[in-house]
């Protein structure tokens, strides 16, 4: 008999629906995965971030410590854990050559940390202030092979200042 | 990818948002709760029949024993009968209830999907009404909408599960489904039939909103592309005409004419790209532009070799195309 009412109760059980309250109905996209703590660094995701690249001119240009600045940011916001730690590259494509997806020009640059692209590289307009995104900037330019990169004197700031 | 989670859009055939998706939610959960009270019965004969005691047999149960068996028989074929045809007939009834020919047919919209897109072409009596956009229906709250379905490669399958069941779309054949949205808001659909390599982001949004947005929407789709005023605006326009883009691409009110892919006569207008998979973005139509295989391999765009100049050019006047 204690088989049977264990047997019995299990079936009952089984055939059970929860009761509504268990399992709250939320459309998919809202509720239950908005609560998981998800970054928003999709591409294009921050707010404030400039719409266009256009001749942006980067206010950092002849501030020869902003490299130095920069390759700290690059270091701390870890753009090395895809993009290599002078720019060789990774899952990320290297800025050491001349070959830009998205352009080599400063505001480029600028817009392409800013708005993130897609496949993989976040979205930094809304976590850093501009400024810092310029020093970023800076420091990348001083990766690349161009003769005398602009603002920062070749060899100097960056090699020595370590 | 990571652009699917980010996705605004109710795709729940358990939340529905329309009268199709009521019925079928409703029909639903009559033959589960019939199915699990039948279950619930058996389960109850079944344990009452595994801890019943027997006593010995003796000679009168040969009598007993016949008895047991006709009222076993009896019931067996009187239960089913009463429970399954109710059923059948209710089922009848509701899935009637989805025939397009009952519905107001004044809104006709033409589905057409292609591998690994949804072209949306709005009809019209007059057909300089006529427009065609892709990957997003926008309907009026509380008015029928009817589609007509047709495929130009292989089987897909339409699916908005807020709103309606599933149809398929055959080479070949016209299928029609209608579509009534009681409450405004974004309803996320995607391909129901396996269609090849991308198949699983071939996905289209369905905004319902009051009439008189849905209105202005329409008239604004109706309008081919202004040309461009500024300076940067007609060297972006030159640059795209002057691109590979105008092969596959139409852009009503310039020269571009294509019809391989989507019409992006107003393309900035809408909330998604490339199939429904990305928001609409600068960010994500530039990494669209530039590479559309590292997004959606195997997709029918082409990845072509962009200077970025030329690309961010593009991209400017795409953003332009409200």
């Amino acid at each position: 008999m204690k088989a049977a009412s264990l047997i019995a109760a299990v079936l009952v059980a089984a055939a059970c629906e929860p009761s509504p309250a268990a399992h709250p109905r939320e459309p998919i996209g809202q509720g239950t995965l908005a609560a998981v703590r998800t970054s928003a660094l999709e591409a294009g995701a921050a707010p404030g971030i400039p719409s266009d690249d256009g001749g942006l001119i980067n206010p950092l240009a002849n501030d020869p410590t902003a490299a130095r600045d920069g390759e700290q940011l690059y270091g701390s916001m870890n753009c090395a854990g895809c993009h290599g730690a002078r720019g060789g590259g990774g899952i990320g494509p290297p800025f050491a050559d001349d070959d830009w997806i998205y352009g080599g020009e400063p505001g480029q640059l600028f817009a392409s940390i800013a708005q993130g692209r897609p496949n993989g590289m976040p979205s930094f307009g809304g976590r850093l202030p501009s400024e810092s995104i310029w020093r970023i900037v800076s420091f990348v330019q001083s990766l690349t092979p161009r003769a005398s990169p602009r603002g920062v004197t070749s060899g100097g700031a960056v090699g020595g200042g370590r | 990818m990571q652009g699917d989670r980010a996705f605004p859009g109710a795709q729940s055939a358990f939340e529905p948002a329309g009268q199709g998706a009521e019925q079928i939610d409703a029909l639903a959960f009559v033959l589960t709760a019939a199915g699990a009270a039948v279950f619930l019965v058996f389960c109850i004969a079944l344990a009452y029949s595994l801890t019943h005691r027997r006593r010995a047999p003796g000679p009168q149960d040969a009598q007993s024993d016949r008895r047991s068996t006709r009222w076993i028989v009896t019931t067996g074929a009187a239960m089913p009968l009463l429970i399954l045809v109710p059923l059948l007939f209710y089922t009848f009834h509701a899935l009637s209830a989805n025939d397009p020919a009952n519905r107001d047919r004044s809104l006709v919209v033409e589905v057409r999907g292609r591998q690994w897109w949804w072209e949306v072409r709005y009809l019209d009596e007059d057909p300089a009404r006529q427009f065609v956009t892709a990957n997003e229906i926008r309907v009026p709250v509380g008015r029928s909408v009817e589609l007509h379905l047709y495929s130009d490669d292989v089987i897909h399958s339409f699916w908005v599960p807020a709103l309606q069941g599933k149809m398929d779309l055959i080479p070949g054949r016209r299928n029609v489904l209608w579509l009534q949205a009681d409450s405004a808001g974004i309803y996320r659909g995607q391909c129901a039939e396996y269609c090849g390599l991308q198949h699983a982001r071939m996905v289209l949004q369905v905004h319902a909103e009051p009439p008189d947005r849905y209105e202005q929407w329409a008239d604004r789709q109706r309008r081919a592309a202004a040309p461009r005023a500024d300076s940067a605006g007609r060297s972006a326009e030159a640059a795209f005409l002057a691109s590979g883009c105008i092969l596959c691409h139409t852009v009503r009110g310039t020269p571009a004419g294509g019809r391989l892919g989507p019409d992006l006569t107003h393309l900035a207008s809408r909330a998604t790209l490339a199939g429904g998979i990305l928001p609409n973005n600068r960010a994500n139509l530039l990494g669209w532009v530039a590479n559309p295989q590292a997004l959606k391999p195997g997709s029918k765009m082409p990845s072509v070799p962009l200077a970025p100049d030329t690309l961010h050019a593009i991209v400017h006047y795409l953003m332009g195309l409200e």
